[in-house]
């Protein structure tokens, strides 16, 4: 048996047509922009990107203890082994396992939307970091192996990329064996790769986590500031979004980071969709010698097509925003400073995708931790725990996806703005310019909401 | 022109590419009759107009070449569009076309339009590579086309110009001075907006 990530099990006429709800959806994001226009287009140049934030001392002691980053350090190892330990030792039926759980539910889905609303929590929980502290006694050891600059984050795109077709093509997510053998192997080169590449460098270069949680963190309302050894310097509270105005080295490998976001998540919902399937079946005879490995082939070429008809849509539009908004700056900077303006899309379309999924799926583990290996135990009593479904109404979980799309749609476009009054020479310009941002945006949302629908709803 | 032709082209092949795929060898069957019937015909006059084009494109640099002696050494070499840019504008177009296309199929069959979802798989799929091969090429050979236009219309027009247009002008500046009333010949190479009639005060 599966462990099904969004499944819904029943149906939801919708009481208007399908077709109504995209427009509206549509209609709003118009709307936003209208109004950003009128009340937020006066600001060029750095003022445009500014935001207010508020210093915290109590935050800031709180990430400087010891026994804060002990404990949480303690609680990322600990899930760490415990889905090595359920993979390899306990029940290899997905549902059964906690490791699948705690892997797929909390960390994949969970701790991505936690990020986004509280700020960085990788930075406490990250289970490699802790133990490489551990190891080293929290000094920072000069490396052996210099990583050349060049690489950027593009081998932390390459870990994203290829931990989300294990999720999506592969067929072996739910193989709670494989997750653990994955997790030790990934576990080795990552410590490894900090030992010998510094633990900060390896970290934010390679680590692909470390990077996914960086760029969702910039989303939430905690700022920190660190010093050269990593030592907190200062942590404040901004408004959710504005960190995503922050300065970020150009480069394409920024941009392929936040459209892989993008596209494993849409990708996501697309194989739930018919016309997922009747594609896929149409391409069966093409990969029929492969034999098992068919589907993966299909579902891995059928993301990276995506993938990349994401950048080209997106890199055509930023052109066009280069035109409109007279362009005054290096396209590479703009593209990138751009792209980050849509991780909020990413954000809430992984909370809209993953609502039920979070909402109810999430509360199995309970009766797992009475018996986490399957060998009859019965260490706590929560075994007869049965999930609410209190939050779960399929016209519920509708309404929040149209809610969540729209609002992440709504502030990307705001962060849009913002960005463009700092990029182009004038307020016309800028706001010249977000007209084809416009179009994007309204194209994103009405194809998000289509997708989400396709499951749970008959159309209309 | 070159490009917008390149898009057409670019678009009626990704459209065949899909239709090939999906369909396998029976693609070009059902493409005969029907909604499709125009396909065949459009798409060998549109893949023919192209060949036309990139042929003459390079006659007109092999012209330019050939005028020239030699490239001057540290001479700049012409200056490329980014080939990413070209394959997302080629793509995105060669999407939009593909979507208009199939839904005008569609209206023109009277067959209920396909799922929008299986449209763009198709469309990604068949588009995407054809805009890559179309980009790789158009980017060198547009660059080149527009420096060898350039030389050759340098060549052309470089002797002719600057004595013929001077001469000319020289030829017409008393004349428009002398139309001028009340104006000496040397006004005319003043700079400036022509000064407005004077009013005079009417004194009574």
């Amino acid at each position: 048996m599966n462990l099904y990530l969004h499944a819904f099990g029943q149906r939801y006429d919708l009481p208007i047509s399908l077709a109504l709800y995209l427009y509206a959806a549509a209609g709003v994001v118009v709307i936003s922009f209208v109004l950003v226009a009128v009340f937020a287009s006066d600001r060029t140049g750095a003022r445009a990107v500014r935001y207010p934030r508020l210093a915290v001392p109590f935050l800031l002691a709180l990430g400087r203890s010891r026994v804060v980053r002990a404990i949480t350090g303690a609680i990322g190892v600990l899930a760490l082994l415990t889905v090595i330990v359920t993979g390899l030792f306990g029940a290899q039926s997905a549902d059964r396992n906690p490791g699948n759980y705690l892997t797929w539910v909390y960390f994949w889905a969970g701790l991505v939307i936690l990020t986004g609303l509280v700020g960085n929590l990788w930075t406490l929980l990250n289970p490699w970091a802790a133990l490489y502290d551990l190891a080293t006694l929290g000094r920072r050891r000069a490396p052996r192996l210099r990583l050349p600059a060049t690489v950027g984050v593009w081998p932390a795109a390459l870990v994203y990329l290829l931990f989300a077709l294990l999720e999506l093509a592969s067929g072996v997510a739910s193989h709670p064996m494989l997750i653990a053998i994955l997790a030790v192997v990934y576990s080795i080169v990552t410590l490894a790769g900090m030992a010998l590449f510094g633990r900060d460098v390896w970290l934010q270069s390679c680590e692909g986590f470390t990077v996914l949680f960086g760029v969702i963190g910039r989303f939430g309302p905690v700022e920190t500031e660190r010093d050269e050894d990593g030592r907190l310097l200062g942590v404040w509270l901004r408004p959710w979004g504005t960190g995503l105005l922050q300065r970020q080295r150009a480069g394409w490998d920024w941009v392929v980071f936040v459209i892989l976001m993008l596209t494993s998540l849409a990708f996501d919902g697309i194989i739930a969709t018919s016309a997922w399937q009747s594609f896929d079946e149409a391409m069966t005879p093409w990969v029929q010698g492969l034999g098992a490995l068919g589907q993966p082939v299909v579902r891995t070429a059928g993301m990276l097509l995506l993938g990349t008809a994401f950048l080209l849509i997106f890199v055509a539009f930023v052109r066009l925003m280069l035109f409109f908004g007279g362009a005054r700056s290096e396209e590479l900077t703009t593209v990138t400073a751009f792209a980050l303006t849509l991780v909020p899309i990413a954000l809430v379309y992984n909370a809209a995708h993953n609502y039920s999924y979070l909402t109810v799926q999430s509360q199995n583990l309970i009766p797992l931790l009475a018996d986490p290996l399957g060998r009859g135990w019965n260490l706590l009593p929560t075994a007869g725990y049965r999930p609410s479904l209190v939050l779960s109404a399929v016209s519920t979980v509708w309404f929040m996806q149209i809610i969540l799309i729209v609002l992440g749609h709504v502030v990307a476009v705001y962060l849009a703005h913002l960005r463009a009054g700092e990029r182009f020479r004038s307020a016309q310009r800028a706001l010249l310019s977000q007209y084809p941002m416009l179009v994007l945006m309204v194209l994103y949302t009405m194809t998000s909401l289509w997708i989400l629908a396709q499951p749970i709803t008959q159309g209309g | 022109m070159a490009t917008s032709i390149g898009v057409l082209a670019a678009s009626q092949v990704g459209h065949l590419l899909a239709s090939e795929l999906r369909q396998g060898p029976r693609a070009l069957v059902p493409a005969n009759a029907g909604a499709h019937a125009y396909a065949p015909t459009l798409t060998t006059v549109v893949l023919g107009i192209t060949g036309g084009f990139v042929l003459a494109a390079l006659l007109i640099v092999a012209a330019a070449r050939a005028g020239r002696a030699r490239p001057a050494p540290g001479a700049p070499r012409p200056r490329r569009s980014s080939v990413l840019d070209l394959v997302a504008v080629l793509f995105v177009l060669q999407l939009a076309i593909f979507l208009g296309q199939e839904t005008i199929e569609a209206a023109a069959g009277g067959l209920p339009l396909r799922d929008a979802g299986d449209l763009v798989l198709w469309g990604c799929l068949g588009q995407l590579p054809v805009a890559f091969v179309a980009g790789l090429v158009l980017s060198p050979l547009t660059a080149r086309l527009e420096a060898a236009v350039e030389e050759l219309a340098g060549a052309a027009g470089q002797p002719l110009a600057p004595r013929a247009v001077v001469a000319a002008v020289q030829a017409l500046a008393p004349a428009r001075a002398a139309l001028r009333p009340g104006s000496p010949a040397g006004a005319s190479s003043q700079r400036g907006p022509p000064s407005l009639p004077r009013l005079h005060p009417i004194e009574h």
